[in-house]
């Protein structure tokens, strides 16, 4: 490794995380001064509450080149990454959750970026982490994106990842609201590559989502990558209307039979002319519930504001002429 | 042993500049430094900028203190004092003030500010950085000023005696004059002055006197040739987590400081006394250029092509917020632990006026004021009115 490289290692801190912080931060930081010529360590203090304000306090006095960025209030992931990344220096960034990823593999991240690549993903198998029904549904969504967007995001993918500078850069102009790392890394392209790793696991409860807050992000991710959606909308609206002409077109073929003088039972309709407004009001709601999802998100996006707001930043402040001096006098 | 009316420690700008006050009231002055020659520590590990109110957008005492005290130090000490080059304050957009609040700030301290030209514009990234200002503000360099006081001291007959350290100071037997004891030999003086900066409380500790609750910083100063397009120029931007670059005229290079890298680490003397001395020749002093130079690149992208020359170290001694003379930051302290002993702590070179006239007042030594403060309406400071702000 080039002996001035800089290296970002950055995670999120919440409450939960209390238990772990301290030693995250000394296997952290052994590893990258062991590893690298210059690294920090960047914690986003996403909101956590007054116990870990002060463990972070103590992280500072204790480990060197470690940054606390606190967040205003609890953010989501997306804009929690956002936040990283526009206060990382490194030549090299990598993004992790200290709750289950592992330190020793950050040189291995490291040496695939500097052999070249601008993404290295971190791949798990997610056996330890979703139920069954969740690691199918990570496969259809997986192959639903890719068919909508173009460009694939692999199913077995983290947010453990190491991002070259150029990456960084490009994803950072990227102001959106609604943003999911993984997608946004693939969006941008670059050279990428995948790193399979096994987690550590911490003593926490496994941070899991619920079904509806999985189908409500696969919802969001597409709505934000895809225009495919609306697309279809437009598609199936055309299709309604020429259907909805054919249909005016046999019920005046009908009447015009039935004055020419002959004899066709008019109650007959009845059945076909509720199952017609049924399959009308199906198709419109639908393409409304697909419209308030985009208009939603024009909204969101229209308002400007700022993606996140930071309270404080603060660094280490070690003393280390004093560590392993004797006061002899 | 020889006798002085008036002995200061410490040969820094400081301590030279009182020394010449005080010859004009006492007939035998004397200045002592440990260094081999003056102006070698602090005085000359600095940024070298002489202050005009620009920098305190939210302290409005400290930047009229400084608008006061500018052309003070500029008509007196013109020769030492570089102006060739553009300063340029840059606005950033997470500042914690908005370019039309600093615009109304430097108005209202009738400080001089302009729209930066095109070409200066360019070189900042439109997405970090909201306005960028012209601004009247100047570096000066330590080597000339170190000359020039030297000069002055000769002429003015105070004795200097460089290369040696005053190990502890003591009440002579009169109850009234001090005795200095040094690292080889003593001397005796009716005043003393502890212009030491970083050093006032080691020499405190070892006199058996109580300490200042002072903070104290170990400092890196970087210096690089700037590329050609930064050259002639002095960048600063604020305000917050934020950095500055600006000439050193000492070395004919620029020096960097930033406020997130410059402090590798500090300590409160109240909490756990530590000699500054001790620390900085013990300290792991491994640069945090590749940090600050990454940072500032995002915001002056041209910086990316800078050469590092090197970087000096100096310990900052900072005073607590409460110690503070009415926003002047600088403390003075008359017979402190012992009769006729004055401590006298500053943070900017031009703060010495602030020293010199609070000096007349305090201290009932008359004739020390070399020149007379000039007026509000002189500065051009806007007097704000009822409701303003």
């Amino acid at each position: 490794m080039k002996p001035d490289v800089l290296v970002t290692v950055a995670s999120a801190v919440q409450s939960s995380d209390a238990g772990f912080i301290e030693q995250f931060a000394r296997e952290v930081t052994a590893i990258l001064s062991a590893h690298v010529g210059y690294y920090e360590v960047l914690l986003i203090d996403n909101g956590s509450d007054d116990a870990v304000v002060k463990i972070l306090e103590r992280v500072l006095k204790h480990f060197p080149f470690v940054r606390v960025v606190r967040l205003s209030r609890c953010y989501e992931d997306g804009i929690v990454f956002a936040a990283a990344l526009d206060h990382s220096l490194g030549d090299f960034v990598v993004l992790m959750d200290m709750a289950s990823d592992p330190p020793a593999v950050v040189p291995d991240l490291i040496a695939r970026c500097e052999a070249g690549y601008d993404a290295v993903v971190g791949v798990t198998d997610k056996k330890w982490h979703d139920s069954p029904i969740g690691r199918l549904g990570a496969r259809v969504f997986s192959r639903l994106f890719e068919a909508l967007t173009g460009y694939a995001v692999h199913p077995d993918g983290t947010n453990f990842v190491a991002l070259s500078r150029r990456i960084v850069n490009s994803i950072t102009k990227i102001r959106d609201r609604q943003r999911y790392m993984k997608h946004l890394t693939a969006y941008v392209g670059f050279n990428r590559t995948y790193l399979s790793y096994q987690p550590v696991l911490r003593d926490v409860p496994l941070r899991r989502r619920s079904l509806l807050a999985a189908v409500n992000a696969a919802v969001g991710t597409i709505v934000s990558n895809s225009t495919m959606p609306l697309r279809l909308v437009s598609l199936v609206g055309v299709t309604a209307s020429f259907v909805s002409v054919m249909y005016s077109v046999f019920v005046l073929a009908i009447s015009a039979l039935r004055s020419a003088g002959v004899r066709i039972n008019a109650a007959e309709g009845w059945a076909s002319t509720n199952m017609f407004s049924a399959v009308m009001f199906f198709l419109l709601f639908l393409m409304l519930a697909v419209l308030s999802e985009y208009v939603s998100k024009i909204m969101n996006e229209s308002q400007q504001r700022p993606l996140y707001h930071v309270a404080y930043e603060s660094n280490s402040s070690v003393v280390e002429a004093f560590k392993d001096r004797v006061n002899v006098v | 042993m020889r006798s002085f009316d008036a002995v200061i420690i410490g040969g820094g700008f400081f301590g030279c500049y009182v020394a010449l006050s005080l010859r004009r009231a006492f007939s035998s002055v004397a200045v002592v430094e440990r260094e081999p020659d003056l102006l070698t520590r602090a005085s000359y590990v600095n940024q070298a900028r002489v202050h005009n109110g620009y920098h305190y957008p939210r302290s409005l005492m400290t930047a009229l203190r400084s608008r006061v005290n500018f052309p003070r130090f500029c008509e007196e000490f013109g020769d030492c004092v570089e102006t060739g080059f553009t300063k340029l304050y840059a606005i950033a957009r997470e500042s914690k003030v908005t370019a039309m609040q600093f615009e109304r700030f430097c108005h209202n301290i009738g400080a001089r500010i302009d729209s930066a030209p095109p070409r200066c514009r360019a070189l900042f990234d439109s997405t970090l950085i909201e306005e960028v200002f012209v601004v009247r503000e100047c570096a000066f360099n330590a080597v000339k000023l170190r000359a020039r006081l030297k000069a002055l001291l000769t002429d003015a007959g105070v004795e200097v005696l460089c290369g040696t350290s005053v190990r502890r100071v003591a009440q002579g037997n009169d109850g009234d004059s001090l005795d200095l004891e040094l690292v080889d030999g003593r001397l005796s003086a009716g005043h003393v002055f502890n212009c030491t900066y970083s050093q006032t409380n080691t020499i405190l500790r070892q006199s058996g006197l109580p300490l200042l609750p002072l903070k104290h910083e170990l400092c890196e100063q970087p210096l690089l040739v700037p590329p050609p397009p930064l050259a002639k120029l002095g960048v600063t931007v604020i305000d917050g987590p934020f950095f500055s670059t600006m000439p050193f005229p000492a070395r004919g290079l620029h020096s960097l400081h930033h406020v997130r890298y410059t402090p590798h680490h500090f300590w409160l003397d109240q909490e756990e006394y530590r000699d500054p001395e001790d620390n900085i020749r013990s300290a792991r002093k491994r640069s945090r250029y590749p940090y600050m130079i990454r940072d500032i690149a995002r915001f002056v992208p041209v910086l990316e092509r800078a050469t590092y020359v090197e970087s000096l170290w100096e310990m900052k001694t900072v005073l607590p917020q409460n110690e503070i003379d009415d926003g002047r930051p600088i403390l003075l302290r008359r017979d402190h632990g012992l009769r006729n002993l004055t401590v006298v702590l500053g943070a900017k070179i031009d703060n010495i006026y602030d020293v010199i006239d609070t000096m007349d007042k305090t201290l009932g030594l008359p004739g020390y004021s070399r020149q007379r403060e000039p007026s509000a309406e002189a500065l051009g400071v806007h007097q704000p009115r009822q409701g303003e702000n």
